[in-house]
């Protein structure tokens, strides 16, 4: 009888230990890529650069680039979402504690539009770069990563933006855009409208272009007239 | 588990000792309940020890601000009890309820226990609470198509996580339907991501509108959320969105079948109890069926239906089945209720049709108490008039146990309107004791009811107004038949003739003689309705009630309907600080006497506040609440009809809370204060005091382990029904420890706990259980329980359950 109790305490103990390691299992999906279109690649940690298709999962160490004129659209599985322009780079990398989902993008270089969903006590959505760090609670907008600079633009929401090599740190509002350089320097200005566009671009898929007119009747009553088209 | 309350997690564990199994409410061992959402209906889900004595169980729930409890017949299934709170009452802050069952004697206890008398009259102090959330928390996150998406055949990609899945949810089975087909074997499961791509799975979409619908099970096989997704198909080539095109598909269907069995050594007593129930849901083009099975050893001839089964055809205009079901009608005429027998809804255009036709009550045949010569029947008769006599043969008689008459309803309730904006509805409802189904039984009744409702909406729906007004006719004896000419000669010497005009109109309706209520037309004391306003504007969502329920008032379909009162009824609910902050208030004052029958009017009068913090940044959220109950008929506590003066005041004060943080792991903090007071000026000085207090923490650690401790500490003043005005104390500490470990991911999950009870409740509760999944769509799931019952013997209970989906 002892024996016996002794046998399940040991096989019980081993799931416990065995379990501690599939709790975040290396392999173990944290999004996937829900839209690829044109040249888009996927590199697995520790693995060679093949060509990647829709509906991929994605896990932690696994990096995406896309081409020239090329798109790509990862879904983290908390639905937070990020475009990838052209000549973008980034490795994903997500840690799930307890019901608590962080994610990381750290890009190396590129556009990206992120759509960020709202985050429950303890998780934490963060872009990397060489240069700057921003922290975002559900939030949107864009982040262009360069050798020399990076800029981040807030359309809706706060960003906790920070310099790798000054340290320094401040929050960027929606409506504003946060510059961080290699220097050091870190700061915030309002948005251009070149850049909410550029930002709102950055969220579009890629395929679809939206036209909206304003009519006007000639009792002077006016409509909109959504139209979506493909080039 | 996450959403249920703190306190009934406790109260699972509150099982006394001294006398307990023979108590009916110490039967229960679990009380759950589904996500509660602002307005949608939620099933309260009850689990009974086996070899309990219940016959039946009650539900009593009231929204926030009301007074009187509405009761619904649960729906018993061997150890498992289910009812479904009605959309209506889940109004945040939360509804309270609590449960009661009844033996085949008719006696009749509270759960959560209670000593304050009848538990349909006088409600537990600690009541039940659920929580009723203003929006869904989405445990199913649809990754893409985005909703109301258009996409191309090519592109479509259906990937779904369940991420914020809950901890009771069993992954493995959930369930993926496309355009109502199941799809879930094609779809692939990778950790918290379930993807399918119909296109590489040779699926090819029409174009148009589309739906994706998951269902999420817990681990006992029952429905614990769903989540529906409306995307659209453009046609390859175009960017023109095309009309809505189901495709073809064959016989889809889906069904699950549970085996169980149980053994249970209580009191030193081992007994086996055996199960099946079985669900099959179908569907062709438009056709649509159901099924439910549920057979259980614990059938038995002499007591009501334990057994259940339901078949029914479904099309877009009718629905039809036969079997065990709760018809839904206006609530003064048929609300709660199991019939078994027909039951069918059409609906064309604006026209609809609602029918149940059928049996609510079995025959239960007289018993034999004792036989005895027949010479000694006068001897006997002396000694017990009440009972019911029967001769066995010539020489001998015997005396029985009245028995239970066969009861049968019909009830249907025409209507017309859209349903939307406006509907009126006529009810007719007829009911009645079929004395040829038993040799002894006493008192046979009968009951009618006709009725009307109606409910409109305007702008936007921001203004709603509803109402409903029934009247019935009651015979508490039909046994003595119609009256006949010659006596209504004898008897009413007054215009005899009416009243044979009366009769020969209604015998054909229901029985007419001496027993029959309404006595008179004038006072319509068999009359009910009720009219209510809602106004949602400047976020505040205001509702006024006036009812009025005559002093006799009998719907068979609405058995429990507090009757003989009449007053009004104010909530408001107010959204502020951008929906962080939300405060509601409720007012009602109803009184008795509605006939002026009795010596004085009795005038209930209650008052509620609750104010409810949720804030958007990482702090607890957190309920304060005060409510008044007070009942006063205006006669002196020490004047001459002091027997008869009712002067009390019930005061509640209490503040509930909860955090999420994360500290190591996950964590779920809660915090419920409570305190209450009775003061009773009468006489009879029947004070009640009460304060509880519980802390719970719920953890889910980065194995996948999930422990819940919850202590909570009970202090009672109670009468002692001894001397008047004399209290004994009452007080007791629990506390709860319980751990769910996933052993193998999606595969093996383990769960125990442990429960210590001191004070003048001792005992201790501990039970360990697994459930393996064999395949995604079977599992075997065992449990054992062990109770150690101070100063008593301990009881063991071992189950093997088996879950087979098809």
């Amino acid at each position: 009888m002892k024996s016996t109790m002794m046998r399940v305490l040991v096989l019980v103990l081993c799931g416990v230990v065995s379990n501690s390691l599939i709790a975040a299992p290396p392999g173990a999906p944290i999004g996937l890529l829900s839209k690829v279109i044109l040249d888009v690649s996927r590199k697995e940690s520790g693995k060679t650069w093949e060509k990647a298709t829709r509906g991929q999962t994605l896990a932690t160490g696994d990096m995406v680039r896309t081409g020239p004129a090329s798109l790509a659209i990862i879904k983290f599985k908390d639905n937070s979402l990020v475009h990838l322009r052209e000549k973008a780079e980034l490795t994903v990398t997500g840690t799930t504690t307890g019901g608590s989902f962080s994610k990381m993008v750290e890009i190396q270089t590129g556009v990206v539009g992120f759509n960020v969903a709202k985050q429950r006590a303890g998780e934490e959505f963060r872009f990397t770069s060489p240069t700057s760090v921003a922290s975002i609670r559900g939030t949107a907008g864009a982040f262009n990563a360069t050798s020399g600079s990076d800029t981040l633009i807030v359309t809706e929401g706060a960003i906790q933006f920070s310099n790798r090599f000054s340290s320094r740190s401040l929050v960027v509002n929606a409506g504003f855009t946060g510059l961080s350089k290699r220097d050091g320097t870190l700061q915030t200005r309002t948005s251009t409208e070149q850049e909410r566009r550029a930002a709102a671009e950055a969220l579009q898929d890629g395929q679809n272009k939206k036209l909206e007119l304003e009519l006007r009747n000639p009792q002077g009553k006016t409509s909109r007239l959504k139209i979506e088209y493909k080039d | 588990m996450k959403n249920t309350p703190l306190a009934v997690l406790v109260v699972l564990f509150l099982l006394p000792v001294d006398g307990a199994l023979a108590q009916l409410a110490s039967a229960v061992t679990d009380v759950t309940s589904g996500e509660a959402v602002s307005r949608t209906s939620v099933t309260v889900s009850v689990a009974l020890r086996e070899g309990h004595a219940a016959t039946a169980i009650l539900l009593l729930y009231r929204p926030f601000g009301t007074r009187e409890f509405r009761k619904a017949e649960m729906d018993l299934r061997g150890s498992a009890a289910s009812s479904v709170l009605p959309a209506d009452v889940v109004v945040p802050p939360f509804v309270e309820y609590y449960i009661v069952l009844s033996d085949a004697s008719g006696r009749r206890e509270a759960y959560p226990r209670s000593s304050t008398g009848d538990p349909l009259i006088a409600p537990p102090p600690q009541l039940l609470r659920i929580a009723v959330k203003e929006e869904a928390e989405q445990q199913v996150i649809f990754l893409s198509p985005d909703p109301g998406a258009i996409v191309s055949p090519g592109d479509l990609l259906i990937s779904i996580s369940l991420l914020r899945a809950d901890t009771a949810v069993a992954r493995r089975a959930t369930q993926i339907k496309l355009d109502d087909a199941n799809i879930t074997n094609a779809a692939v499961f990778s950790g918290d991501l379930i993807i399918l791509s119909p296109e590489n799975l040779g699926i090819q979409l029409s174009p148009g509108k589309h739906t994706v619908k998951v269902g999420l099970f817990n681990t006992k096989g029952q429905l614990y959320t769903a989540s529906e997704l409306v995307f659209y198909v453009r046609r390859p080539g175009t960017e023109t969105l095309l009309s809505s095109t189901i495709p073809q598909r064959g016989f889809e269907y889906d069904g699950n079948v549970q085996v169980e069995s149980r053994h249970e050594n209580i009191s030193n007593s081992g007994t086996w109890y055996n199960r099946v129930g079985a669900q099959f849901k179908g569907q062709t083009d438009i056709w649509k069926f159901t099924g439910n099975m549920f057979v259980t050893s614990d059938e038995k001839s002499d007591r009501q239906p334990q057994n259940r089964y339901f078949i029914g055809v479904e099309t877009p205009w009718v629905q039809a089945g036969y079997g065990d079901h709760y018809p839904t009608f206006p609530e003064l005429v048929l609300n709660g209720k199991r019939v078994r027998g027909l039951q069918t809804t059409a609906r064309y255009g604006i026209l609809g049709l609602d029918l149940s036709l059928g049996e609510i009550t079995r025959s239960v045949e007289g018993s034999l108490i004792k036989s005895f010569p027949a010479d000694s029947f006068s001897v006997e008769f002396k000694r017990d008039s009440s009972a019911a006599f029967g001769q066995i043969d010539t020489a001998t008689w015997g005396k029985y146990n009245f028995g239970t008459f066969a009861r049968k309803l019909f009830a249907v309730r025409p209507s017309i309107g859209n349903r939307q904006t406006w509907e009126v509805g006529f009810s007719w409802l007829s009911s009645g004791d079929d004395m040829n189904s038993i040799h002894y039984g006493i008192k046979p009744q009968e009951n009618i009811l006709v009725g009307t409702d109606f409910m409109a909406r305007f702008d936007n729906s921001r203004i709603e107004l509803t109402g409903q007004a029934a009247m019935t006719a009651y015979n508490s004896d039909i046994s003595s038949g119609n009256f006949t000419d010659a006596y209504i000669d004898s008897v009413y010497r007054t215009g005899p003739e009416g009243i044979k005009k009366v009769r020969d109109y209604l015998k054909s309706f229901i029985t007419v003689n001496d027993n029959l209520r309404p006595l008179s037309l004038q006072e319509l004391s068999t009359l009910a309705y009720q009219i209510s306003a809602g106004l949602e504007y400047f976020g505040n969502a205001f509702r006024a009630t006036y009812l009025f329920r005559g002093s006799d008032y009998t719907s068979f379909g609405q058995s429990f309907l507090q009757t003989d009162i009449r007053g009004i009824q104010l909530t408001d609910r107010a959204r502020l600080l951008d929906n962080q902050m939300f405060l509601t208030f409720g007012f009602e004052r109803l009184e008795d006497n509605t006939a002026k029958t009795k010596p004085a009017t009795t005038v209930f009068s209650n008052f509620n506040a609750a104010a409810t913090w949720f804030p958007r940044r990482e702090l607890p959220t957190v309920t304060v609440g005060f409510s008044r109950y007070s009942n006063d008929n205006s006669l002196a506590a020490n004047g001459p009809d002091s027997l008869s003066a009712i002067i009390d005041a019930t005061l509640r004060f209490y503040v509930q809370s909860s955090y999420d943080f994360v500290a190591g792991a996950r964590h779920t903090a809660t915090l419920n204060l409570s305190t209450s007071k009775r003061t009773d000026e009468t006489v009879r000085k029947y004070d009640l005091a009460n304060v509880t207090g519980e802390v719970g923490i719920t953890t889910q650690y980065a194995i996948p382990l999930q422990t819940i401790l919850s202590v909570a500490v009970y202090l009672n003043t109670l009468p002692s029904g001894v001397n008047r005005g004399e209290t004994v104390d009452l007080n007791y500490t629990a506390i709860s420890l319980t751990g769910r470990y996933t052993l193998i991911r999606d595969v093996l999950l383990l769960n125990g706990s442990i429960a210590p009870t001191f004070g003048n409740y001792r005992r201790t509760a501990a039970d360990l259980g697994a459930e393996w999944f064999v395949r995604r769509n079977m599992s075997l799931q065992f449990q054992c329980a062990f109770f150690y019952n101070d100063g008593n013997s301990n009881d063991s209970i071992v189950s093997l359950r088996y879950r087979f989906t098809i």
